[in-house]
Formats: C-alpha cells, sequence, structure tokens
C-alpha cells in the first residue's frame, strides 16, 4: 500500500439498508474516483483523533465505473459505529484499493457463498459484470437470519430477473414466516428461496455439480471456515477457492 | 483445610472474564511454533537480499509483520521466507508455520502462495481461539504483499 496514494473523500449520500447497515457514498475531493477491481477493498480514516486515528478495512460496494465510492457498513464496533454517525458533507482519508479477492478473466463459473455482510465484495463484482454482460455463469448463495436483515436483496433479484447468467439462492435461518413445509421457495427464473443454512448438501442441489467452478466464499470466521472445509471434503481443490473472513 | 494448590499468592491473576471457562490452550504445535519460531530474520535485514518484501500490520495498532522472500527465478517458487515480528504467541506461531509451509517440499509456487488462506495455516497448526483468528492474518496478509512486490519488480504486478 502507498501512502502517497491515500485520498480525501467527502460524504455526499448516506442510504439506510437495514436497521444497523447503512451504505455511504463518497466522493474524491479533487479529481477522479480511485481505480480498483471490483471485489476490493479500502481503509478508512478519520482526519481527527476519533478510534485512535487508526483506519479500518471495509469492501467497495460500488462498481469501477461509478463515479463515487460506497461502502457498506454494518455497526458493529467502535469504529464502524463512528462511520455511521459521520454527517454528510464530512471528509475521511481512503487509501489506495487494495486485495485480491476478485475473480480472474479466466473463471467462467463462479459460485459465490455470501454470510451476512460478506455480500458487499460479491454486491460490486456481480453488479460490474452485469454491466459489461460478461461471459460468466454466477451463482449467488447469500445465507441471512431473516430477509430484514439481507442488505441488496431486492436489488440483486432484480439483476438475476433481468439477466440469465446470474442465479440467487437466498437461505434464511430464522425467517419468522415460513412456507409449511419449509421447503425452497421459487420467487423467479434464478431466484429461489430456501430456509436453512448454506451446506455442501444445499450447493450440490442447486449446482448439480460441484467441479468446473470457482468457489469465493465471504463472511464471518466460522461460516467462511465452516464452508472450506465441506468443499475441501468434496474434493475442490484449493486453487478453486478463495476466502475473505470478518473478524 | 485450605488446599495449597488452589491458594492465591501475590501477582496472580484472577479475573471474572466471562472467557473464563472457555478453552485458551493452544495446541501443542501452536506451542512449539511460538518457543521455537522456524525462519526468523534475525541477522540485520539490510544485509539480507529479498526478492520481494511485505509489511502488514501498522505499529499504532500494536502488531507488525515484516516478510521478506527469495524466488526461484526459474520454478517461480519460494525458495525462502524470512519473518520479524512485533506480534503476539498466535502470530508468531501461524508466521513460524506459514514460513514452513511456503519452503517445503522445494517451495511453493508463488500463485498458489498468494491463495494461501489463513484456514490452512490454522490446520497445520492444530487451530486456534477465534478471536484469535485476525493475529494468524498477518503473516499472510504481508506474504501476499512480499510476493506483490516481487511482481511489481519484475514487471508483472496484479494489482
Amino acid at each position: 500500500m502507498d501512502p502517497q496514494k491515500n485520498k480525501l473523500f467527502v460524504l455526499r449520500n448516506r442510504i439506510n439498508e437495514a436497521d444497523d447497515i447503512a451504505t455511504f457514498k463518497f466522493m474524491p475531493v479533487k479529481g477522479k474516483n480511485l481505480p480498483f477491481i471490483a471485489g476490493q477493498f479500502v481503509n478508512v480514516y478519520f482526519l481527527d483523533n476519533r478510534c485512535g486515528g487508526q483506519g479500518k478495512p471495509y469492501s467497495i460496494s460500488s462498481i469501477p465505473s461509478d463515479k463515487f465510492l460506497s461502502i457498506t457498513v454494518k455497526k458493529i464496533g467502535k469504529f464502524s459505529g463512528a462511520l455511521h454517525d459521520l454527517k454528510i458533507g464530512e471528509r475521511v482519508k481512503i487509501t489506495e484499493p487494495q486485495g485480491y479477492f476478485c475473480p480472474e478473466n479466466q473463471m467462467k463459473n463462479i459460485v459465490f457463498l455470501a454470510g451476512g455482510i460478506g455480500i458487499t465484495p460479491f454486491y460490486s463484482v456481480i453488479k460490474d459484470y452485469f454491466s459489461k454482460k460478461a461471459d460468466k455463469n454466477l451463482f449467488l448463495f447469500y445465507g441471512n437470519k431473516t430477509k430484514k436483515d439481507a442488505v441488496f436483496l431486492k436489488e440483486l433479484s432484480d439483476l438475476a430477473k433481468s439477466w440469465e447468467r446470474l442465479k440467487i439462492i437466498n437461505a434464511f435461518t430464522r425467517e419468522p414466516i415460513l412456507p409449511s413445509d419449509k421447503k425452497c421457495v421459487t420467487i423467479s427464473m434464478n431466484v429461489k428461496n430456501e430456509f436453512k443454512r448454506i451446506d455442501v448438501k444445499m450447493l450440490k442441489k442447486h449446482l448439480k455439480n460441484l467441479n468446473n467452478k470457482h468457489y469465493f466464499i465471504c463472511g464471518s470466521i466460522g461460516f467462511v471456515t465452516d464452508l472450506w472445509k465441506e468443499l475441501k471434503e468434496n474434493q475442490i481443490k484449493e486453487d478453486y477457492i478463495r476466502v475473505e473472513s470478518f473478524y | 483445610m485450605e488446599d495449597k494448590n488452589n491458594k492465591q499468592t501475590k501477582g496472580d491473576v484472577v479475573s471474572n472474564d466471562k472467557y473464563k471457562e472457555e478453552s485458551w490452550v493452544y495446541s501443542g504445535i501452536v506451542k512449539d511454533h511460538f518457543f521455537n519460531p522456524r525462519n526468523i530474520l534475525l541477522d540485520s535485514d539490510a544485509l539480507y537480499e529479498a526478492d520481494g518484501i511485505g509489511v502488514a500490520g501498522s505499529p499504532a495498532c500494536g502488531d507488525m509483520m515484516t516478510v521478506w522472500i527469495k524466488i526461484n527465478p526459474e520454478t517461480k517458487k519460494i525458495k525462502e521466507c524470512k519473518w520479524r515480528t512485533f506480534g503476539c504467541a498466535s502470530a508468531i506461531a501461524s508466521t513460524s508455520m506459514m514460513s514452513v509451509m511456503v519452503t517445503e517440499n522445494g517451495g511453493m509456487d508463488i500463485k498458489e502462495a498468494i491463495n494461501l488462506k489463513p484456514q490452512q495455516i490454522l490446520e497445520r497448526l492444530g487451530g486456534l481461539p477465534d478471536r484469535k483468528f485476525h493475529c494468524s492474518v498477518l503473516g499472510h496478509i504481508a506474504l501476499r504483499e512480499s510476493i506483490n512486490d516481487y511482481l511489481k519488480k519484475n514487471g508483472s504486478a496484479k494489482k
């Protein structure tokens, strides 16, 4: 990371996505937005001594062609709490985007496994591919407690409705209104709802075949480690799995 | 009669930590790598001619890690992986294990090493408590940075 490439950004807009999750849209104070690859993250720093001058990494939820840079943040700690208190017009310092959690050109069949707020890098990647009408087959398994907790649910469903290359399986573990038999419900041609946690059994059911696919897992340590282990137990090679954990 | 073994003496740490009952026992492998860390750079780093250098963490946060690598230019495998840290026991043990994993059996291909996961390191270590997970990522972030540094110097950086 090159500290010379840190830039000043100003908060232009804030969108409340769920009870404790909001998207913050920043614009560069001077010049152009930072170039990045969808899936990368940035470190955010306050300009004053809030949080002891330390920064925190957040996945970018906007796409490289956007004029703004957005992050979607769950209020879970001191830093994210201070970010949620940020006022429109306030400035922050944002570092050069970094990270390797980005699909490569040669990957054609990509499976995204998101646990809760772990959706943010995938949201950027999926929107980016959609904007380019990329020659990829994308499968998103998106785990949440309830529909209320799931950010970008409608936006993702709308993308899947208008792009047959994207298939979404939402997995709700504590949804209060369940179908009587708790079975999979088809929402649209490319969107289905399950009512249990994501596991390899669910992947096999919807993917038919686990082979010839690249898996990207993002979520809590437990979510990522469990799915990584299960995929390995099912003979998926390490080269075909990428992980990112929130801790 | 008071049990002498349970008697508290001055200097004992007494806490009502909610995690008190939870197992904090490190595996024998973690202890071994903490007490006998492999591949630490003990000499001056100015004397070590590395092909790539990576730094992770920040002194302000309390954890700092530097990794130096030497690459076989023909096979693109890691020949040597040296490191130095200002970090905790978990960071030391996991980076020590990581340095073994990337140099054993003739060295790990840099493409494979860049995708090395904390989960793989923890599996070899026999696990760490979840709340020590963040300590285990320092080494592998610094390793990625060192590989990226090598690629930049050799004109094929990904970023």
